[in-house]
């Protein structure tokens, strides 16, 4: 984990880069995140909470004076780099206030947004970046099995639905849950595969092609009609455009794979895109994250008369009408 | 005796050659800022259709036969690092471009990859119309001062070995 977090340091300017480079290795191995902020002290995210780092390299986990400064120019310098010095070349991602870095680290933008016609076209005056380290843990998803009448992965923010989607993909792609099949994945925000010049920084197996940059209606609809795909895997449905593209791909054979920020059958129920794809059945599982290393909880969508569903786990059932 | 002839015509053909230098030199600017121009077209043309990274483009523009009179290209090849006053000087350094041209050329690579596409395509257009108006005066002097400079050697030369002899 130490190696993901020296590569993406590479993100952030020399100077605050060599400040990074002397943390021991287990601090490195337990950071989630690496926070600039203009005329603030250099911090980390962690398990064990926010981190200050000292000019030093020490670490504090109280906010004291000698801790290193993000000046505005290192905001600036690290803005470019993550850029690789060419900002058009993330536009999009820019809009959508972040930029994928080699290795599939995300590095999300805050500052004075450009906006025309009602929509952000770019970032000015970075007063902060957040580089998230991606974790790829492989063998987080080898509970999951019945995956052929679609999955969905439902947990809080943080539990590691991405990280167990994106293993998913590569375990069905690879074979291993039974023969190598092919996955189609709409990867609109860069967090699955992490695509960098086409190339996937993350492991997602040998028969996945990845669709970046568009909206994930879009995606989808281009997926299945010219990737002839499987199984289609996408993070976080959320428009109704999204749970109808979802609803399409049921008449087109194809098995759906997505998560969703819910951490309860209660908050599943309040999305009005989660209802109308159970109710359509074209998902008809569904798996509750708690947290990375804790047990799933899998739950059988039962389609009702008139449109209503119900979800049952092997404990209770959730009535969805 | 036949010293002093061949003073004579070694005199005679340095102010012939040095004409024809100071001439040349100013044909060469003018070709240079041409293919500055192509070249900033070029740039403008793949930043709208390839997206590629700055540096992708910058190798591309220099790949194309119209770089071969670009002094610097060599230098632009191998840079891999911002494009700021600094760096950017250091490619234009010694690379014979005048002042004036040195300081518009310098603005240029300052400005790529700092902006949106728009932004850059609009930057490229700007320096396009700076660069063809720098065109048209190298043009004219080339013309103008070349002509001019031939001529003051050759009757110079002649001057000398009438003088001389």
């Amino acid at each position: 984990m130490a190696e993901r977090f020296d590569n993406a340091a590479l993100g952030v300017c020399p100077r605050l880069r060599e400040i990074l480079s002397l943390l021991p290795r287990d601090i490195k191995s337990t950071v989630n995140e690496i926070r600039l902020r203009a005329n603030a002290p250099l911090c980390l995210s962690s398990k064990s909470g926010q981190l200050f780092i000292s000019n030093d390299s020490t670490v504090n986990y109280i906010y004291k004076s000698g801790l290193a400064i993000v000046t505005t120019e290192d905001i600036e310098r690290s803005y470019n780099l993550l850029c690789g010095f060419s900002i058009y070349t993330h536009e999009n991602e820019i809009r959508q206030g972040f930029v994928t870095l080699k290795g599939g680290h995300r590095a999300g933008i805050c500052g004075t947004a450009i906006v025309k016609d009602g929509k952000t076209v770019l970032i000015r005056d970075v007063s902060s970046i957040n580089i998230r380290i991606a974790r790829e843990i492989k063998g987080v998803s080898n509970g999951l099995t019945e995956v052929n009448n679609g999955l969905l992965i439902a947990g809080p923010p943080l539990s590691g639905k991405t990280t167990v989607l994106r293993d998913l993909v590569r375990s069905i792609s690879s074979g291993l849950i039974s023969e190598p099949r092919r996955v189609s994945v709409v990867d609109c925000r860069g967090e699955i595969a992490a695509c960098i010049g086409g190339v996937p920084q993350n492991d997602v197996g040998p028969c996945t092609d990845v669709i970046t940059g568009c909206g994930k209606a879009e995606g989808l609809e281009m997926a299945i009609r010219t990737l002839g795909p499987q199984y289609i895997a996408f993070d976080e449905i959320g428009t109704i455009e999204e749970a109808e593209a979802v609803i399409y791909s049921l008449n087109s054979g194809v098995s759906v794979i997505t998560t969703v920020h819910a951490g309860s059958v209660e908050e599943l129920y309040k999305r009005p895109a989660v209802k109308a794809i159970l109710a359509s059945g074209a998902i008809k599982k569904v798996a509750f994250l708690a947290s990375i290393g804790h047990p799933l909880l899998m739950c059988d969508v039962e389609i009702l008369e008139g449109g209503n569903f119900l979800i049952k786990s092997e404990k209770e059932a959730f009535n969805g009408a | 005796m036949v010293l002093k002839y061949i003073g004579v015509i070694a005199l005679a053909a340095s102010a012939v050659l040095s004409g024809f230098y100071f001439s040349n030199s100013l044909n060469k600017r003018v070709a240079m800022l041409s293919a500055m121009l192509l070249f900033i077209e070029d740039v403008s043309v793949q930043i709208r259709y390839k997206q590629a990274d700055i540096f992708w483009v910058l190798k591309h523009a220099v790949s194309m036969t119209f770089s071969k009179d670009l002094p610097f290209k060599n230098k632009l090849c191998e840079i891999d690092e911002e494009l700021n006053e600094a760096s950017v000087n250091q490619i234009l350094y010694e690379s014979g471009v005048t002042e004036d041209d040195q300081k518009l050329i310098c603005e240029f690579f300052c400005g790529l990859g700092k902006s949106d596409i728009l932004g850059q395509l609009s930057h490229c257009e700007m320096y396009a119309k700076l660069l063809s108006e720098q065109v048209k005066i190298a043009k004219f002097e080339a013309d103008d001062k070349g002509r001019l400079y031939r001529a003051l050697s050759l009757f110079g030369s002649a001057a000398v070995v009438i003088l001389l002899i």
